[in-house]
């Protein structure tokens, strides 16, 4: 698919990226204040780790721009599951980690948005490993992560510190629940951590807005006045976000709350990451029903990096069902 | 060894399931890779770089102009990141029926300069300038308005003043 034809792509905007590159590769500047959009003279908004990147490969390799484009979906293609592996890995251990290095296949829409060259399959790779640097409390490299992120693609971000506030809340509720009870259980390391990456990731954006544009006024952009993007239907959701996934996301979703209101008052860090960025994925799939009704079915793919790791423990819950019902039946 | 077979037999039900999806992914993603732009329009870049200067306007829909600024780094009056950009609904509108579907060439002109765009780019492909795909309609393009200085598989024409 990614070299069939006689240049990359199209869909996506993905040569708006290449100009930008292409000036900062040609001319030594970028251009922050004049972007090449609809005649130009705007300020040059969208968030440039990518097109850095991909200026700084294109220099390094001598290689042309379209080649480059084509060579970094293979980077993504290689990133992506690996990522899910390392995550889930930590959150599930390797049986559930495999799977979802596998999974991370079945998810049509996360196929769509990272075959092109584009900052959002960079921000899809990253994401994974962003979530795994906090669930892991790796401070530095986590809050590096969120910035990055951030800077890579917006809903990207948007979706990252998302997962990481719902994670927080939930910690936090816990924690408050556990006090009420007056057993001891602190807000552990992760959960502070999340919050951090929620607080960095904002401030990391919002400061690269009012750089660029001299104002905070994230609501006045074009997306959100004219709403772009379509409801999110169940079968537009069955589609997208792929019945496998969906099916053992459900499943997983069900053992994981199962543990949490069985364990109420133990960290349970990896089921409580999990249900809260599955939580913040739907709310954004949805996020017409409380009024917002921007990029509903875009955050479909963010949805689906929300499943995966839940589908991945709910294939492991499949195997140990398979493996209780032989002992019963057989 | 029963209970490992029962196991693998409900992980390869999931196997399968997962494996459609990753079919329907290849299906419904195969039509993102098409490039849009047509061979000449790739060929006609070196001309562009040639004979204008970086940062001039074309009158172009969304593909070209991406295209175009990708390649050479001149500006499109449509295409791009629309997020803070004033009064895009009306510029993309203008594009789709005031230029390419302009009722005259006078109306296509005066469109074109309203916006400031140096050359018009004329694709021999359907044009998407927001709303929705046409044919370009060539025979807007011409004399007193418009100057043909390029190709025939791409047409670019000067917008005289």
């Amino acid at each position: 698919m990614v070299f069939n034809e006689f240049v990359m792509p199209t869909y996506g905007n993905t040569m708006i990226h290449v100009a930008s590159s292409r000036e900062l590769v040609e001319t030594g500047q970028y251009p922050f204040a004049d972007d090449y959009s609809y005649g130009g003279g705007q300020p040059n908004l969208y968030v440039p780790v990518y097109r850095f990147a991909y200026a700084e490969a294109v220099m390094l390799t001598g290689l042309p721009f379209d080649l480059v484009g084509r060579l970094f979906v293979m980077l993504f293609a290689i990133l992506l599951p690996l990522g899910f592996f390392v995550l889930c890995r930590e959150l599930w251990g390797e049986w559930p980690a495999a799977a979802a290095a596998l999974l991370a296949s079945a998810v049509p829409e996360l196929l769509i948005y990272t075959v092109r060259p584009l900052p959002q399959a960079l921000g899809l790779a990253l994401l994974p490993i962003a979530f795994y640097l906090i669930i892991k409390n790796n401070r530095i490299a986590a809050l590096a992560a969120t910035a990055l992120v951030v800077l890579t693609h917006q809903e990207a971000g948007v979706f990252l510190v998302g997962c990481a506030f719902a994670f927080f809340a939930l910690k936090l509720l816990q924690a408050l629940a556990a006090k009420a009870e007056k057993r001891k259980l602190a807000l552990d390391a992760p959960a502070k951590l999340a919050f951090a990456c929620w607080l960095a990731g904002v401030a990391v954006y919002f400061g690269w807005h009012f750089f660029i544009t001299g104002n905070l006024d994230v609501f006045g952009l074009a997306q959100f006045q004219n709403h772009e993007g379509g409801k999110v239907t169940a079968d537009l959701l069955a589609t997208k976000a792929g019945r496998a996934v969906l099916l053992l996301g459900a499943l997983g979703a069900v053992a994981a709350l199962v543990r949490v209101v069985r364990k109420p008052f133990e960290p349970l860090n990896a089921e409580y990451f999990a249900l809260a960025c599955a939580g913040a994925g739907l709310f954004a799939c949805f996020n017409d029903l409380v009024g917002i009704g921007v990029f509903m079915d875009r955050f479909i793919v963010f949805l689906g990096v929300a499943l995966i790791p839940l589908a991945a423990l709910g294939a492991k819950k499949i195997f140990d069902l398979g493996e209780a019902l032989a002992e019963n039946l057989l | 060894m029963k209970k490992l077979a029962f196991s693998l037999l409900l992980v390869f039900a999931a196997a399968w399931l997962a494996w459609q999806d990753v079919d329907a992914g290849q299906t419904q993603a195969r039509p993102w890779m098409s490039p849009v732009v047509t061979r000449e329009e790739l060929a006609a870049m070196d001309w562009v770089r040639a004979n204008t200067a970086p940062r001039t306007l074309f009158a172009t829909d969304i593909f070209g102009g991406e295209f175009l600024m990708g390649n050479t780094l001149r500006e499109a009056t449509v295409g791009g990141d629309w997020a803070i950009i004033p009064n895009v609904v009306e510029r993309m509108r203008a594009f789709q029926y005031d230029f390419y579907g302009a009722a005259s060439a006078e109306q296509a002109h005066a469109t074109a300069v309203k916006y400031g765009a140096a050359y018009a780019w004329v694709p021999n492909r359907q044009i998407f300038a927001g709303y929705s795909w046409v044919e370009a309609n060539r025979s807007l393009f011409v004399e007193p308005y418009f100057t043909q200085v390029y190709g025939s598989g791409v047409a670019i024409y000067k917008v005289n003043p």
